[in-house]
């Protein structure tokens, strides 16, 4: 056994014996139905995870995750609803913007040496600050597109759905792992973290 | 403590500035930001206020500093503040004498802290792990404590140390003078403070040279959650009532910034307690200023933010060398290409 492993294997194990303990007591809990909803429903924390992954490998922190999907969140909302930007579009504005604000802090991280942990907590302010700015209020979202979206689903057997994002996760996660194993970027970011754990 | 020479000075420069400009902008949006008066026996004024208000972070950046130059870091805090009001409180309506809630409160402040240090030093967990622990848990203790509610009371000992004043101060302003002076002497008259360094920088080699760094950094936690109760107790005694909910809600994040802008590395060693408390003063003029400039409240957030990005970036200039660094940053990339 590879003792590199051995923390995944406990929450494993972890996890194992508290869904057990859930299925012993609500025999439903072991249905398709139930895990396709726990993939859908923690899809959102299942993609950030693999963003943040990739940041504490290089042996950082990000602070910011939460006002910044908080932040995509009421962007798409303005853009949809109130500027009548199409679905798609609003994604990609939404991930460029994203992406650049992550990419200001590396750089400020990286060239003015500043800790990650204060960097990305000033994203942090940041990011929630220009929500309020945003909008105040809060605006619904329906778009023709959404419902697309959401009826976008394989019917497991039992009755689960295996929704689209919950097979986005799914999709992030592979990729995240080729990245992370699998490309010279990958082997990168290890170096880096390494360097960055030897040195301090 | 160190004797004020020009270096020391040049090194504080940056949050001197900063804290000059500030107040100067508070002044620019409220003419009458350095007015002092006394009324009833007691000192009134924005600047009295922003001392007054800032006492807690204060008194958290005290116990934060000495954790995080021990490259350490307790997230922890803020909870803890809501554990000890919490128990403050309670303990006030139920009717125990002032001195023992006090020191209940106290007391609770300081075993949560020995938590942290003994799964940190005895049990090498990381501390932002570690005390991630106790900043989940500590809230879902302090509802515990008050079931629920917030509970409010009529105490006026207790009271006292939230709006009292002796001698014309305000006693949060005290409390935090007393507790400052009294942990630069011990960690700058003691070797203490070069004991802190010295874990920080690099905790085997001190534990190589004979220092007992599992037991310096229990005390080190310890401490810390010794401050978190007492801004817990000066906080709860302020609005005469725990909740648990929001009692030192993100005031870690508040303390932690206060060090940073004091100067103090985040990945340990070199430390200063006073530049902590000029941090966490510096924070306040800026969170006072926002709201007395009648700003909307949208940009509070934004405009702390953009300020907090200006001083870091002022202190990152500095420290990198100035006007100096830059040139040869240019004449490097200029000569390898890139």
């Amino acid at each position: 056994m590879n003792t590199r492993l051995l923390p995944l294997y406990a929450t494993l194990l972890i996890c194992i014996i508290a869904y057990a303990a859930c299925v012993l007591q609500f025999p439903t809990m072991f249905s398709t139905r139930v895990a396709g909803n726990l993939l859908t429903d923690n899809a959102f924390l299942g993609i950030a995870a693999v963003g943040m992954t990739f940041v504490i490998l290089s042996g950082g922190i990000d602070l910011s995750v939460g006002s910044v999907i908080a932040f995509t969140g009421v962007l798409l909302a303005v853009l949809i609803t109130r500027y009548g930007v199409h679905p798609l579009a609003a994604f990609a504005i939404a991930l460029l913007i994203t992406t650049t604000f992550g990419a200001s802090m590396g750089a400020i991280i990286h060239y003015l040496e500043v800790p990650a942990f204060i960097v990305t907590l000033a994203g942090m302010f940041l990011a929630r600050g220009m929500c309020f700015v945003m909008t105040t209020d809060s605006i619904p979202i329906d778009h023709a597109f959404y419902t697309t979206l959401q009826n976008l689903f394989y019917r497991l057997p039992g009755g689960g759905r295996l929704t689209f994002i919950g097979c986005l996760m799914v999709l992030v996660f592979v990729v995240g792992i080729i990245v992370a194993h699998f490309s010279k970027f990958g082997s990168y970011i290890y170096a880096v973290g390494e360097t960055a754990h030897r040195l301090n | 403590m160190k004797r004020l020479n020009t270096a020391s000075l040049t090194k504080a420069l940056p949050q001197l500035l900063s804290l000059l400009i500030i107040l100067f902008l508070n002044y620019l949006a409220f003419p009458g930001f350095f007015e002092i008066r006394l009324q009833d026996g007691r000192l009134f004024g924005s600047l009295i206020d922003v001392l007054n208000r800032g006492a807690p972070v204060i008194i958290l950046a005290i116990g934060m500093t000495a954790v995080i130059a021990s490259r350490g870091v307790d997230l922890s805090v803020g909870a803890v503040m809501a554990v000890s009001g919490a128990l403050a409180a309670t303990m006030t309506v139920s009717g125990y004498p002032l001195p023992i809630v006090i020191l209940t409160a106290l007391g609770a402040g300081l075993v949560c802290g020995l938590w942290n240090g003994l799964l940190v030093a005895y049990f090498d967990l990381q501390p932002i792990v570690a005390t991630l622990i106790l900043m989940v848990a500590g809230r879902g203790v302090a509802q515990l404590i008050t079931e629920g509610s917030i509970v409010t009371f009529n105490e006026p000992g207790l009271i006292y140390f939230g709006t009292g004043s002796f001698a014309g101060i305000p006693m949060p302003i005290l409390i935090a003078a007393l507790l400052l002076v009294a942990a630069i002497a011990v960690v700058r008259r003691t070797a203490l403070g070069l004991l802190i360094e010295s874990i920080g920088v690099n905790r085997s080699a001190s534990s190589y040279a004979g220092l007992n760094s599992k037991m310096l950094l229990l005390v080190i936690y310890g401490f810390c959650g010794f401050c978190a109760a007492l801004a817990g107790i000066i906080i709860a005694a302020d609005i005469r009532g725990a909740d648990a909910n929001n009692a030192g809600l993100w005031l870690e994040l508040d303390a932690i910034l206060a060090v940073v802008i004091g100067g103090t590395s985040l990945f340990g060693g070199r430390f200063s307690i006073l530049m902590s408390a000029l941090g966490a003063i510096i924070i306040q003029a800026m969170n006072t200023g926002i709201l007395l400039s009648g700003f909307p409240p949208e940009y509070n957030l934004i405009l702390k933010a953009l300020v907090i990005i200006v001083i870091l970036l002022a202190q990152s200039f500095t420290s990198l060398g100035g006007w100096a660094f830059l040139k040869a940053e240019f004449r490097s990339k200029g000569t390898n290409g890139q």
